[in-house]
């Protein structure tokens, strides 16, 4: 079993159970809609907070999504089998970070880039949030793979993963933050999306390995 | 975890073999009475110089007068809130490689340690800020990055209290604490990467440091002697962990 087709099953499954792909964009939506009662629906101020608003809620929907990671293959033991054979097993893994980016991230960034737009933000600004979205979740993603293979076995680990995630994962907001005031004040940014740039092109060559390793360590426990 | 550089996994794997008989759990609770006694006897006599002469003898500053003789105090426990989460990871590396017992007891009492120390640094810093700065807490690098500091302490011991099975909260909880050390270089160098109110590091190394050598030498001594203390500490809370498991194990608790 290589990549593709590791790829095209998790394609086919997500088809016949179509809820779970319109499910974290749902709970997005209606966080962002939350924070926008509580800062005022007329308040101007709402440009400055909705970079943090838009991180937060895809955050929190990102937290949620990643439980759903290896659940299904896990409790239909197909997982376990995937581990036997190293190379099954890292283009299984790899396969399912593609997969997860592409069926929970991407919507999500495209809808941010138009939630940018209709609270009035400029196409530069609100581009330039889907960017640091798109670069941010890339990054929440390996790292909530990996710390989720490493709690497969332990169940309700929910507030767990959110204790051990959120520490790991500041570094990414203070660089993502730093993008986002630099492009709204019109200053130099590309430095901030650089460095973001390096952790994805440090992070994802080692992430396959380390969640494989992560995977055989949850298991064995 | 195997490692694929042979020679180092051999050369250190033979060397574990060689003190397998020293690194025994029995054999540890025996013998560490002598460090620990070694170790005491070398950190009273510094304590109490580094405290004597750094709250009385050391000039006051120029500009911050009496109130900057709380860093004899805060300087050590900072310093020692990363190394003791470097000792937590290396241990926790060593646990998950060669799997040897008594290192994951000392990684589990290391952790709550570092907690202790991180507070204290927070802690002291509050108070170092309210008169110099004009306030208790701001959010700058510095302090944030110690924050999240403690939440990485925070999230070790979580592991370790929520997950009852005793071996495999000690395997997440190693590996969670070897993903943290990505953390610890933010922390270090936040001062230098970001504009901040905090003020620079006072010893970065020692062929360059900024104070004068009357109030240099006394905090000097006091980070030896906060190493030293956390050592000692680390033995004897590692101690009373090895004392717990032998009543689980017998059915007295």
């Amino acid at each position: 079993m290589n990549f593709f087709t590791h790829l095209n099953y998790n394609f086919i499954s997500i088809s016949r159970k179509a809820i779970d792909l319109v499910n974290p964009l749902g709970f997005y939506l209606i966080s962002i809609l939350i924070f926008v009662f509580f800062f005022g629906l007329e308040n101007n101020n709402l440009v400055l907070f909705l970079p943090a608003i838009i991180w937060v809620s895809a955050f929190l929907a990102n937290l949620l999504a990643l439980d759903k990671l290896y659940s299904n293959d896990y409790y239909s033991g197909v997982l376990e089998l995937f581990l036997i054979d190293k190379s099954v097993g890292l283009s299984y893994v790899s396969a399912k970070l593609v997969y997860y980016y592409i069926i929970t991230v991407i919507p999500q960034v495209l809808v941010s880039f138009f939630v940018g737009l209709v609270f009035n933000l400029s196409y530069k600004l609100a581009f330039i949030l889907a960017l640091s979205l798109l670069l941010g979740n890339l990054l929440f993603t390996i790292l909530g793979a990996i710390v989720m293979a490493v709690l497969v076995n332990i169940k309700k680990s929910n507030i767990l993963t959110s204790v051990i995630l959120l520490p790991l994962f500041i570094p990414v907001i203070i660089f993502a933050s730093s993008i986002l005031y630099a492009a709204s004040h019109d200053l130099n940014y590309i430095g901030s999306i650089g460095i973001l740039l390096s952790l994805v092109f440090i992070l994802a060559p080692i992430a396959p390995f380390a969640i494989y390793y992560a995977l055989k360590l949850g298991y064995e426990v | 975890m195997k490692f694929k550089s042979k020679i180092l996994n051999y050369t250190i794997g033979r060397l574990f073999r060689a003190s397998a008989k020293y690194l025994k759990l029995d054999y540890f609770y025996n013998t560490s009475n002598i460090i620990i006694k070694i170790l005491t006897i070398i950190v009273i006599p510094l304590i109490i110089y580094g405290l004597i002469a750094g709250l009385f003898i050391a000039p006051s500053d120029e500009i911050q007068g009496d109130g900057f003789r709380i860093i004899y105090v805060h300087v050590p426990a900072a310093f020692l809130s990363l190394f003791v989460y470097i000792n937590l990871a290396i241990f926790s590396g060593i646990y998950l490689i060669w799997r040897i017992k008594l290192f994951d007891i000392l990684a589990k009492a290391s952790a709550s340690i570092g907690a202790v120390f991180t507070f204290i640094a927070l802690v002291t810093g509050s108070i170092w800020g309210k008169p110099m700065w004009g306030t208790w807490w701001i959010w700058d690098a510095r302090l944030t990055s110690e924050l999240i500091l403690l939440f990485l302490y925070w999230g070790y011991i979580a592991i370790r209290q929520s997950i009852p099975n005793e071996k495999s909260a000690a395997k997440i909880a190693a590996f969670i604490a070897i993903l943290g050390i990505i953390n610890v270089p933010i922390v270090h160098f936040s001062v230098d990467w970001w504009f901040t109110l905090h003020q620079g590091s006072t010893i970065s190394n020692i062929t360059n440091i900024k104070i004068a050598s009357s109030m240099a030498y006394p905090l000097l001594a006091m980070i030896c002697s906060f190493v030293l203390l956390y050592f000692i500490i680390v033995l004897l809370k590692a101690k009373q962990i090895i004392l717990d498991k032998k009543l689980i194990k017998l059915n007295l608790v």
